[in-house]
């Protein structure tokens, strides 16, 4: 009988809300979370070996990918969405940018089994695993039993994304009162326009509010993605996909769910002056946002507080070496 | 007190012990086989048998399986004793998962039988479970949270689609299109429990040719599990 292993917790920040997970939070196990992180970065769970969870989720871009729009499978096949960032999953109700998914434990089955990501049969990736060397051992070592199961896999891989939590950005640290840390008169006024135009959205301190809303972007009729629609089925929630968390905004481009934008100059033009009339349009957006180029300037300044060095680069969520 | 008086008095005892050791055994735990038998037009699903005859034209069932759960007793439509919560994932494929014995405790007295076919909605949105359950045994969707409930799958040449397949994955848990059904049956106790699903009478409900898929949730999903909760019942 394989030794219980003792959780243990993540500190988490202080002010922020409970956590979706609070139970699994407050008891994660280290060789679960370890074993989360290999299966991560490793190109086995795909139909050929070649696209791991980290191609389109790498950490120094915080965990999306950046060069293209649309995200790349096995065979060069390519989606029909950006790859959403993994921050701060914790927090996140549904997920997907168009809350398919659920639950973080069964999040992994779409982009293990999608014909355009890694392709591959859900049983054959338990056979493969079963059949090397150290995963056997190291399943024992997390769940106590070296027969590897779909349930383990997953909960494995949540563990392991449960970690990934970014909170010590500038903004954080003027938040939290750090010493020698003030925001910039330039990100003070970007930080008041923020407030005042987005974070009805991107509320604070998770920067969204995780609901779906449509942004004012017409539909790209290459894609004709409808968004929230394919899920609900609702006309209601046409045009409708989820709000993203705006932290480490500066390495996460491009930006919406299609990855039309290469740069917030461009998305903060959109909403500026962008915005598509369209009966699900968020009310919010009813008007557009209306910020001179200086306030747009301003506003990007502030973004760049939400950048996250130590998360970007914390070696608990590398490439294990 | 002569001998032959204590014989007697013996015999009496003996076979007084004899008459009351099976009375005293239906008031000791009893156990029950709950077998599933998956037909179609009176014949046996099995996985040499899945060829039939439908609407005059050969048909091949190729899959089937579904959850049930959640036996409850019941005596006069009030629940006596219930397993614990259990999913069960029966497979046409897998004669092994069709039947099982149950064990009830002393003294329940019941004339129906409840359970679930499908999934509950506290757990289609608890994250990954095990078992049964696991949610890389093809009864889970993944491009949407949700396990799938009960799924038909087979070719007729009824059906213009490729391959001339048809497949029903009936599943979802959201309201109002919640998918997860319960079926009540007669029953006594001590009897076993034969629980026939007649496939052919889910089929017969809809148009095969119109409508040969439907693979994710919604308003017919939600009705297509109604009629899919009508075709278990004792077998006759």
């Amino acid at each position: 009988m394989a030794k219980r292993e003792v959780g243990y917790q993540i500190p988490i920040p202080k002010g922020w809300p409970d956590s979706k997970y609070e139970a699994t939070l407050q008891n994660l196990s280290p060789a679960k979370i370890e074993l989360g992180r290999q299966l991560f970065y490793d190109p086995i769970l795909s139909k050929d070996s070649t696209i791991s969870c980290s191609s389109c989720h790498l950490q120094f871009t915080a965990f999306t990918h950046v060069d293209h729009d649309l995200s790349h499978g096995i065979d060069g096949r390519i989606g029909i969405r950006n790859s959403p960032v993994l921050i701060n999953l914790a927090w996140s109700d549904l997920l997907m940018w168009d809350g398919a998914i659920n639950h973080l434990d069964v999040q992994a089955l779409a982009p293990i089994s999608h014909p355009d990501e890694m392709g591959e049969d859900l049983p054959q990736v338990l056979t493969k695993l079963q059949g090397t060397r150290r995963y056997p051992q190291w399943f024992k070592k997390a769940f106590g039993s070296d027969s590897i199961t779909g349930e383990h896999l997953l909960k494995a891989l949540a563990q392991f994304q449960l970690t990934l939590i970014s909170a010590n950005s500038k903004y954080d640290q003027v938040r939290r009162g750090d010493s020698g840390v003030a925001f910039t008169d330039q990100e003070m006024k970007g930080y008041q326009l923020f407030q005042k135009h987005c974070n009805n959205c991107h509320t604070e301190p998770l920067f969204t509010n995780h609901q779906f809303r449509n942004n004012g972007l017409p539909v790209d009729t290459t894609l004709n993605d409808w968004g929230r629609m394919r899920i609900s089925q609702s006309p209601a929630d046409s045009l409708l996909f989820k709000v993203p968390t705006l932290r480490n905004i500066e390495f996460s481009y491009p930006y919406m769910h299609d990855g039309r934008f290469e740069n917030l100059y461009d998305v903060l033009k959109h909403y500026s002056k962008g915005i598509q009339a369209h009966p699900t349009l968020s009310p919010e957006l009813q008007e557009g946002i209306p910020l001179s180029s200086h306030d747009r300037i301003d506003l990007q300044v502030f973004l760049l507080t939400l950048t996250d060095k130590e998360f970007l680069f914390n070696p608990k969520h590398s490439f294990p070496r | 007190m002569n001998t032959k008086k204590l014989q007697e008095i013996s015999v009496l005892l003996v076979a007084a012990v004899l008459v009351w050791l099976p009375m005293g055994n239906s008031w000791a735990q009893s156990e029950i086989n709950v077998t599933y038998i998956p037909q179609f037009a009176g014949q046996k699903l099995s996985p040499k048998n899945s060829d039939f005859s439908y609407q005059k034209k050969p048909l091949k069932l190729s899959k089937f399986r579904c959850y049930v759960s959640g036996l409850e007793f019941l005596k006069n439509g009030k629940v006596v004793w219930k397993e614990e919560t259990r999913y069960f994932l029966l497979d046409a494929w897998k004669p092994n998962t069709l039947s099982r014995k149950v064990s009830l405790p002393p003294q329940v007295f019941y004339d129906q039988v409840r359970f679930q076919i499908g999934v509950d909605s506290l757990t289609n949105v608890s994250g990954a479970y095990g078992g049964d359950l696991d949610p890389t045994l093809g009864m889970y969707w993944t491009w949407n949270s949700g396990y799938i409930n009960f799924k038909l799958e087979g070719k007729s040449e009824l059906c213009t689609t490729r391959k001339n397949r048809f497949q029903y994955h009936i599943g979802g848990y959201l309201p109002p299109y919640s998918t997860a059904q319960s079926v009540t049956i007669k029953s006594a106790p001590g009897e076993n429990l034969e629980i026939g699903i007649y496939l052919d009478e889910f089929l017969s409900q809809l148009n095969l040719t119109e409508e040969p898929e439907l693979m994710i949730p919604g308003q017919r999903a939600s009705e297509l599990a109604t009629i899919s909760s009508q075709i278990f019942r004792t077998s006759p």
